[in-house]
């Protein structure tokens, strides 16, 4: 009987460095970066969430915000290769999923746009985004009873300025947390990785985790990403460095399983394709890739991605 | 008795709140935009928007942000006592998010793909008197890095700031011949940048 007790004993600590939560590394949550809004309130989140689901926004009130980032897929394009805009134009580049950008110092796949609040412009006035101007946006706005009410009630005052718009639309996409993936349950013992999950974050210790640094899964650093094309040249676009030429932002891998197409101009459609790529430099088996698929399945998080207040919403439903 | 208040009124105002005035000039003379000015022989010029920023400091360190607009006479106006002043704007307030007043994206003068104002905005036209052609340019000069910043800091301010435009647009289109677009940082930017600092005069 103590034999029998001495071999699961002796079985379980052979296997444990696999299954055992314990083995798997503590990663805390680093400092957000983005500054959270002095305006910062429910009301203002609502505002701001009302605003990004309103084609009011585009030129022809064609396109919103979400129209390339559904709450769905952790607000990423799905299944689109490049962004839609209006008239039918199309982007250059894959809109990405949004969550922790709180976390993020610099944003776009060239990282041009160093702060939140800042951001929306682009995609408002892109022509092959948006396509309009502040001026008309403001104009739309302050010609909309609702919004006018509800700019008055957060910012207290009777005109919707620039710097509203952006703070509100800021107040929403910052509060865009994904936190809750099966991965974070392993890391507070919650869960346990099986042998395959394991082993795929073992292999994503040794191959990817470099770029992609847990727990954001992504870092503020601009990488290659062995895709050379010539109608984009990601960093370099921005500093004009020779060295940045095909730098790209890492962008992170939770819920990678709702953000394909995949890579900054949205070419691989599975994350097979995506793990042959790197299987040429890393020289990754099959079995290897499966794993390291296995493991960034635990990435998703539904609750973030189903979460009924980051979802549609239109101020005419307010009371 | 009417007529004099307000006469006294406006001669007050000018007397206490004119702290700096900006001039624009061609040849001396007051600059219009949309009027033709002989450059050479040969060119003539016509600009139709012209901005600039400029950065001041009081004595208590209270800084300000004012967007020189050639569109807006009250623009070429400042009212604050400036202890020191900078053509652009610093980095920290590049990528403040502050979007307020003179800083309003609304004004054009923000690169929202590449986080920052620009600094010296120039847009018109070129016309070959000979050949009648017509090349529009645009300037859209700034940046807060390395190699490429544009911003400047100004001495003994006085109470005038003189910017002589017809000899930026001699040394860019005469004496050398820049690229007649650029709307990012870059080199010639920042060379461009540097002439339009050059020509700045002070009055006493």
């Amino acid at each position: 009987m103590l034999h029998k007790l001495l071999f699961i004993l002796l079985l379980l600590s052979a296997f444990g460095s696999v299954l055992m939560p314990s083995s798997i590394k503590k990663t805390s949550w680093p400092k957000a970066i983005q500054k959270t809004s002095k305006y910062s309130s429910a009301e203002g989140f609502q505002l701001g969430r009302a605003l990004f689901y309103d084609p009011i926004l585009s030129k022809d009130s064609s396109i919103s915000c979400a129209s390339c980032h559904l709450s769905y897929t952790a607000f990423a394009h799905v299944d689109h290769a490049t962004s839609h805009g209006v008239e039918d134009r199309i982007g250059k580049r894959n809109a990405p999923g949004l969550f922790n950008l709180a976390w993020r110092s610099n944003f776009h796949w060239d990282g041009g746009v160093l702060n939140l609040s800042g951001q929306a412009i682009n995609p408002l006035t892109h022509p092959d985004e948006m396509g309009e101007t502040l001026t008309n946006v403001l104009d739309k706005l302050n010609a909309t009873a609702n919004y006018k009410q509800y700019f008055k009630r957060v910012y207290k005052q009777p005109t919707i300025q620039t710097w509203m718009l952006l703070d509100a639309i800021q107040q929403f996409t910052l509060a865009l947390v994904s936190k809750n993936s099966f991965f974070d349950r392993v890391q507070k013992n919650e869960v346990e990785f099986t042998a395959q999950q394991a082993s795929g974050y073992r292999l994503f210790e040794n191959y990817c985790q470099r770029c992609h640094e847990a727990p954001l899964f992504f870092s503020n650093r601009f990488e290659s990403n062995g895709i050379a094309s010539s109608n984009d040249l990601g960093r370099f676009e921005i500093t004009g460095k020779p060295t940045d030429k095909n730098l790209f932002r890492v962008p992170s891998l939770r819920n990678i399983t709702h953000t394909f197409p995949y890579m900054h101009d949205g070419r691989f459609k599975t994350l097979k394709a995506v793990l042959q790529h790197y299987s040429k430099q890393f020289n990754l088996d099959e079995n290897a890739q499966k794993d390291i698929i296995a493991f960034l399945k635990t990435l998703t998080d539904t609750s973030f991605i189903f979460n009924p207040e980051f979802q549609f919403h239109t101020l005419k439903s307010q009371p | 008795m009417k007529i004099f208040v307000l006469s006294f009124g406006l001669f007050f105002n000018t007397l206490h709140f004119a702290q700096l005035q900006i001039q624009l000039l061609w040849q001396e003379k007051s600059f219009e935009l949309d009027q033709s000015n002989a450059l050479n022989d040969s060119l003539q010029i016509q600009v139709s928007e012209f901005k600039f920023y400029l950065q001041g400091q009081e004595r208590n360190l209270q800084n300000y942000y004012y967007l020189i607009d050639a569109s807006d006479k009250g623009s070429l106006t400042l009212t604050e006592k400036l202890n020191a002043c900078q053509v652009g704007l610093s980095p920290t307030i590049q990528i403040s998010s502050e979007f307020t007043g003179a800083l309003d994206p609304i004004n054009g003068m923000y690169w929202a793909w590449n986080t920052g104002f620009i600094s010296v905005k120039c847009v018109g036209e070129l016309v070959n008197i000979h050949t009648k052609r017509l090349q529009h340019f645009e300037f859209h000069l700034g940046g807060y890095q390395a190699p490429f910043a544009c911003f400047y800091p100004l001495t003994n301010i006085g109470t005038a700031l003189q910017i002589h435009l017809d000899q930026w647009f001699k040394q860019i289109f005469q004496d050398k011949q820049y690229t007649t677009q650029i709307m990012r940082p870059c080199c010639e930017g920042t060379e461009i940048f540097n002439l339009f600092v050059s020509t700045i005069s002070h009055a006493p």
